[in-house]
């Protein structure tokens, strides 16, 4: 793995992986967890394209999630250019967060 | 709907070019933020000058502090957060026309541009939430909807001519509808009941509701509102995310502890509502005001922050702890506001928590700018592990923590010593008033009150230069503002300035700027003449009437503690001088007295006392009283006891001059002294009077003899002269025995248990008569009207209880103690006692 992230391009679960740090501030939760990520896809050129909603459209954090993702993602030396694609279709749900992110929000059961 | 989303997946594509070129984007947000803080020093601003604190310039901002804070800074704010969401050019309309509305209002051009602009701005909001509702149908989307429509009915209504304090509950349904409906939209992520949702939303439409009905009944809807703020409060203190959030660590536990913090005053706000129904500017309003907007709301927006503002810049936002200095100073100096203030009264209290709340609100734009500013920035390394990259800018500032403290501690010095050298450059145009010639000055003194200024009417001589003596003489906060611009600070009740209206070339009209005040009938108006000769524009008093300081007579209780050096003045009654002929040679002089606790005033007095020097004789008995003049003012005295036509008996004595009275005392009696120069309201309110006790034949021995002279007080401004408006209102300050009020309680006169004791009542008024008594003493000797009405060998076993005296008469009663104690003398005109016209005297064996 440590490997991989540095002699190439990491694969797609490597750059999920690493979208494990970038948190909601005001959840404290990351945005895999939350369910927000739904697709990503590494180009053989290095292009990494992310599809990840937000939890409501009327939400201000998208510009800045995509900038904490850039940051996030610059540890890989062979990643170009990085695109976040906010979709709308399918609108998240409480029930896509994994059972770590419910933990964390204090769920029960 | 299907369409609506392929728009947003191709505005999400073009998003790509977006994100390549950054600083074009950036643009709104980075003017709009900064515009949105600049509306907020101007309300401030305001805020600062509704605090009572007096500003150099000339602006509006006081009676725009509501909204320029509300829908011009939050409402900015909330239209930039929506349009970052929304990523659509027009939505960036409605912010731009808040902060530019906000501006114009204050600038001077005509308020409807503002109005209309803020009122656009609103609908913009609005139009963002039915385009994010065609994006994403949602509940809590539709809850801000409802909240943007707040907006616009507010700023409507007040395009309307609707007085701002009318439309708080249309701007409570904006700021707290917005933010309970992101609540809403983050419980999603808790596992909430159904029920518990429907509680939520009960409670917004209850809130809403309440709003509407305050449009038309004020009490009743506010009381609603305050209802529906207090089931609001215990849904987000119960189901809020924040009450787990607060468990996580950094930047997530902040903004929890703004939230949970914010949701204790929004219930404070409710109970307040709720029990206090609608109230107009006093003390409750502030209250109920600043729990809702500052302490919840401000502090939902210190909370969200650091959210908010690096998604709005696209700047990474380093969250520091430093940002709990702020937000422990916005809730501390609530308290102290609210409970010092409004609660207890503290006029202190109440303008330290409130410019402190503006600190709080400085030092948190100061430490988001500072977290935006200094950022360890993030690189590559082997270890994937941060580094810290040393920026210029930070070498330069040393610890950004440090630093952050030292902008606060800045911002707070500077603030406080900006609002003090507002007051004093307040006070200059008032000090030069004192050397300008009487003759071009017309001095009026204005009185403010419930719900009414006092006169309604001035006359001013053209030409000449108008100075108002403001005194707010109501129970509530009020000011003046002229339509020349010239205006007080707000004045809390009892506290006086002096208001420079300029040279008047025009008519003019005046009024309170406290909401709701100048529509219950507040007004006044400054009409051109040549006025009238009335007493206090008089030449010879207007300058004595205004004086140079301005400021509050600082009035503490009555009865406190005299100053340190206090003295009572002696009330024994002096013995009559050797022989048939009394020379006495006084001095007429302008003497600073403490007259209360916490009051100094100009006293103008017979040889340096209020009330002056006792003479003391017998029936027969030659007076020659040479009177020096020392003052710039005319005087004269007026010896009842003595015979002839005013004119040549009571010659005035010119400033500098003298002029010996000579008289014989045709008669016994406690007889009154005092100045009769007009206006003689004035000349007597402000000091000038004494006794002349003249012994009827045959007066008995006692063991003590004392001279009380009944009088009243009018505060004017704090060293100044009394005021001559309350003198003519008959409203005294103080009612008081020998010229201090309660004197005699803090130095006891003196008698033995078994000895007669004689008390000489003389009443110098202007106003108020004495009915003297003496709680558990009766007295079986009265001497009024130049006779006994009452001796203590009558055989009838007669009493009597109280010794009435009015204006400009006196007497004696003789009584005698028999048991050792504390025992009361009083005015029995209850009202007086209170005022201070109360003593005691200590009985020993």
């Amino acid at each position: 793995m440590d490997a991989l992230q540095w002699l190439g391009k990491p694969d797609d679960d490597a750059v999920l992986e690493a979208l494990h740090e970038v948190i909601d501030p005001e959840l404290g939760v990351n945005i895999v967890d939350l369910g927000l990520v739904y697709d990503v896809a590494v180009g053989d050129d290095g292009d990494v394209a992310i599809q990840m909603t937000l939890t409501t459209p009327g939400c201000p954090l998208g510009g800045y999630l995509e900038d904490e993702i850039n940051g996030c993602l610059k540890r890989f030396p062979a990643v170009r250019a990085v695109t976040v694609d906010l979709v709308w279709e399918p609108a998240w749900h409480p029930l896509a967060m994994t059972e770590e992110a419910k933990r964390q929000l204090g769920w029960r059961g | 709907m299907a369409s609506a989303c392929d728009d947003r997946r191709g505005e999400a594509a073009a998003g790509l070019a977006r994100l390549s070129t950054p600083a074009r984007q950036r643009r709104p947000g980075l003017l709009l933020l900064p515009a949105g803080v600049v509306v907020m020093l101007l309300g401030l601003w305001g805020g600062l000058a509704r605090l009572g604190y007096s500003l150099p310039a000339d602006t509006s901002s006081a009676d725009d502090h509501g909204i320029l804070m509300s829908l011009g800074f939050l409402g900015t704010l909330i239209a930039v957060e929506r349009a970052v969401a929304l990523r659509r050019s027009w939505s960036w309309v409605a912010p731009m026309a808040s902060a530019a509305g906000s501006v114009l209002l204050v600038v001077g051009l005509p308020s409807v541009v503002g109005k209309t602009l803020l009122l656009v701005g609103g609908i913009g909001l609005t139009a963002a939430y039915v385009a994010l509702d065609r994006v994403q149908r949602s509940t809590h989307n539709t809850l801000m909807g409802v909240a943007a429509v707040g907006w616009v009915v507010a700023a409507a209504l007040w395009l309307a001519d609707r007085d701002i304090a009318l439309l708080v509950p249309w701007l409570a349904v904006f700021l707290v509808v917005t933010i309970v409906a992101e609540r809403l939209e983050l419980s999603r992520l808790l596992q909430i009941s159904h029920r518990a949702r429907l509680v939520l939303a009960f409670s917004v439409v209850a809130f809403v509701v309440g709003a509407g009905v305050s449009t038309f009944d004020s009490d009743a809807g506010v009381r609603v509102c305050g209802a529906a703020l207090l089931a609001l409060t215990a849904w987000l203190l119960v189901c809020d995310l924040a009450r787990r959030t607060v468990r996580q660590r950094g930047v997530t536990r902040f903004m929890a502890v703004g939230l949970l913090v914010g949701y204790v005053w929004l219930g404070t706000g409710g109970a307040l509502w709720l029990g206090y129904g609608f109230h107009l500017d006093d003390a409750v309003f502030d209250a109920q005001l600043h729990a809702v907007f500052l302490g919840f709301v401000m502090s939902m927006v210190f909370a969200h922050a650091p959210v908010i503002a690096p998604s709005v810049l696209r700047r990474p936002f380093q969250y520091r702890p430093v940002l709990y200095v702020p937000l422990a100073l916005l809730h501390l100096s609530l308290i102290v506001r609210l409970l010092g203030g409004d609660a207890l009264s503290s006029d202190v209290a109440w303008r330290a928590g409130g410019i402190t709340n503006v600190v709080a609100l400085l030092a948190f734009v100061a430490g988001t700018a500072f977290s935006l500013l200094f950022v360890r920035k993030r690189s590559a390394s082997s270890s994937g592990k941060e580094l810290v990259v040393r920026s210029k800018w930070r070498d330069l500032a040393g610890s950004p923590t440090a630093a952050g403290a030292v902008i606060g501690v800045v911002v707070l010095v500077a603030a406080v010593a900006f609002a003090n050298s507002g007051r004093s450059s307040a006070d200059a145009p008032a000090a030069t008033a004192g050397v300008v010639n009487a003759s071009a000055t017309t001095g009026v003194a204005v009185s403010l009150r419930e719900m009414s200024i006092d006169p309604s009417t001035v006359t001013a001589t053209p030409g000449a230069r108008l100075v108002l003596r403001v005194t707010n003489d109501g129970t509530m906060r009020h000011d003046l503002r002229l339509s020349n611009g010239a205006h007080t600070p707000l004045l809390s009740p009892g506290q006086t300035t002096v208001l420079d209206a300029g040279v008047v070339t025009e008519p003019l009209s005046g009024w309170c700027t406290v909401p709701g005040h100048r529509a219950a009938g507040m007004t006044m108006r400054i009409v051109l003449g040549h006025a009238a000769a009335s007493p206090s524009a008089a030449p010879d008093d207007a300058m004595s009437a205004i004086p140079g300081m301005a400021g509050m007579a600082g009035m503490g209780s009555l009865a406190g503690s005299p100053p340190v050096g206090w003295k009572p003045v002696d009330a024994a009654l002096p013995a009559v001088g050797a022989g048939a002929v009394h020379d006495v040679t006084w001095h007429i002089k302008d003497v600073k007295l403490a007259v209360a606790p916490g009051v100094t005033q100009t006293m103008w007095t017979f040889n340096g006392s209020v009330p002056g020097p006792v003479l003391h004789g017998h029936v027969g008995d030659t007076f020659n009283v040479t009177v020096v003049n020392d003052t710039q003012m005319t005087h004269n005295i007026d010896f009842h006891a003595e015979e002839g036509p005013p004119a040549t008996a009571m010659t005035p004595i010119a400033p500098g001059a003298s002029h010996t009275y000579r008289f014989v005392a045709q008669y016994a009696g406690a007889w009154l002294y005092h100045c009769g120069t007009e206006p003689m309201l004035m000349h007597m309110g402000n000091g000038m009077y004494g006794a002349l006790i003249v012994d009827p034949a045959g007066l008995r021995p006692v063991a003590q003899q004392y001279v009380l002279v009944g009088s009243e007080l009018f505060f004017g401004s704090e060293g100044g002269v009394g005021d001559y408006a309350k003198m003519k209102a008959d409203t005294p300050d103080a009612v008081v025995f020998n010229g201090y009020p309660f004197a005699y309680q803090h130095a006891p006169l003196k008698a033995h248990t078994g000895d007669r004791v004689r008390v000489w009542v003389v009443d110098a008024g202007p106003t108020r008569s004495v009915a003297f008594h003496v709680v558990g003493a009766p007295f079986d000797t009265v001497y009024v009207d130049g006779a006994y009405a009452l001796q203590a060998d009558d055989a009838a076993k007669g009493g009597a209880q109280t010794l009435p005296v009015d204006p400009g008469d006196g007497g004696f009663v003789e009584f005698t103690f028999t048991e050792p104690g504390q025992y009361p003398f009083l005015s029995h005109a209850m009202a007086d006692a209170v005022l201070g016209a109360a003593g005691t005297f200590a009985v020993s064996n």
